[in-house]
């Protein structure tokens, strides 16, 4: 279960090229405020700015277009610095998906390096953990079920073998799709959640997110599903690949 | 089945991370007792690791702009700060130059200190010179300015967390990385006060 806890997560942020301007798969999400799910220090509340969000995650077939520009992202090319060995295992060869099933299913065994790097070939950026958390948290579109009710579902059964295509879980207000219920997904700050193994012996901030004693200063202690979200984002490392987290890239809107 | 697959595939992946990040000394000891040229095939197995493949520009506390592969051939003590942070940076610098006062005659000349800042708002080649001065860095301290996206992608290399909190100042861990000749990661502490004994007997191999 805890292996289980530790493959979940969500976005990162990057920087983006200021003459780019949002593709017709994004949606802006106006700016606005939310409680933090987790923070030991000062103000709780977290501003979001407007931004632009895909409305579905980068797909097998989008990344291999990546890849051709980009022949160093390649599976036999790519460098042991940016990637771990599971990088796109998925995939028949270096510029070969193979099964035409996952063709427009969302790309898995990406590192965050390489969600990040085509991001910004994309001419975007990856969204930061508070933007995903943001979107994250509008109510579905179709489904009255509360958000939490319906991730936690998810989290309860494995992936699938073959992962659906993107756009086929659930949609939310905000028209973006999938934010729960198809893949993890890599956020630009998931290395923001300060704590872990390595870092609570010394300076980390965040050691309350630990165990039990992270229950009473989370803001919201019914959101399991966000506990497990941020144990994920703990355990990672930008250049691990895991076979359900992908990634979606956003953007400024200004 | 799925979930002993993530098993097996999380405990290769910590293994892998493990070696590389703490083990790092070990297992290059052993690969250079069996190899006669050892120093040739080190330097070959740690060039595909090397840090000097970020292609981000940096501003010194001199006002240069540099990339991080200019320091190639240089052995390098990394650490990451904010020249604001009252408590644990100072101790970060003390740390290191604790370090300092332990290297070995031979690398004097090529070990660098490098102090990256998470402030990239704020941490401008000025702000770096008066900090430098304050903290009485001489000139083998390479103190440096980066855009957010730069700071981001060189502390996931480094493996230091960090996030921005709402009064500017940053939360972190506290790491000091020795980087190889090529620049990849040859040694890590990690902590506040840490015995420096991994960094300084893998300088002594570089």
């Amino acid at each position: 279960m805890i292996i289980a806890l530790a493959l979940i997560t969500g976005p990162v942020a990057c920087a983006n090229d200021p003459k780019s301007s949002p593709t017709a798969d994004m949606v802006k999400i106006a700016g606005g405020s939310y409680e933090a799910f987790f923070e030991t220090t000062g103000d709780k509340t977290v501003r979001v700015k407007p931004f632009y969000l895909d409305t579905k995650a980068v797909t097998n077939a989008e990344y291999l277009e990546f890849v051709k520009a980009n022949p160093k992202w390649s599976r036999s090319k790519v460098t042991r610095l940016y990637t771990d060995a599971g990088y796109l295992k998925h995939w028949k060869g270096d510029f070969e998906i193979g099964n035409p099933q996952i063709r427009n299913s969302p790309v898995t065994n990406v590192s965050w390096f390489a969600a990040n790097a085509y991001s910004k070939w994309k001419g975007k950026r990856l969204p930061t953990m508070a933007e995903w958390e943001y979107a994250g948290r509008a109510s579905f579109a179709n489904d009255s079920r509360p958000v939490e009710e319906v991730i936690l579902d998810w989290y309860s059964k494995p992936s699938q073998k073959t992962l659906p295509p993107v756009g086929s879980s659930l949609k939310n207000v905000l028209n973006v799709y999938d934010m729960h219920g198809l893949i993890w997904e890599w956020v630009s700050d998931f290395n923001g959640i300060v704590m872990g193994g390595d870092s609570r012996s010394n300076s980390a901030i965040q050691r309350d997110l630990f165990c039990a004693s992270g229950s009473f200063s989370a803001a919201d202690k019914e959101d399991y599903a966000a506990f497990m979200r941020f144990a994920f984002r703990g355990s990672l490392e930008a250049r691990y690949s895991v076979n359900n987290l992908g990634f979606r890239c956003a953007m400024d809107a200004n | 089945m799925k979930r002993y697959f993530n098993i097996y595939k999380l405990t290769i992946l910590f293994a892998f991370i493990t070696a590389f990040t703490f083990a790092c000394n070990a297992d290059k000891k052993a690969a250079s007792e069996e190899t006669v040229n050892a120093v040739t095939v080190n330097n070959k197995e740690t060039a595909g690791e090397s840090l000097y493949q970020l292609e981000g520009e940096w501003h010194s506390q001199n006002g240069d702009t540099l990339q991080l592969a200019e320091l190639n051939g240089k052995i390098p003590v990394v650490s990451m700060i904010f020249t604001r942070c009252g408590f644990a940076c100072p101790r970060i610098v003390a740390d290191i130059k604790n370090i300092e006062k332990q290297i070995p005659a031979e690398k004097k000349d090529s070990v660098v200190f490098v102090l990256v800042s998470f402030d990239s708002e704020r941490d401008n080649p000025d702000k770096l010179k008066e900090f430098a001065t304050e903290m009485k860095l001489d000139d083998k301290w390479i103190l440096l300015h980066g855009g957010e996206q730069e700071v981001r992608e060189l502390s996931m290399l480094l493996n230091v967390k960090y996030k921005k909190q709402p009064d500017g100042s940053f939360a972190h861990s506290n790491g000091i990385t020795l980087l190889d000749a090529n620049g990849a990661i040859a040694a890590h502490v990690e902590g506040l006060g840490t015995d420096p004994e991994p960094i300084v007997s893998k300088m002594k191999e570089l």
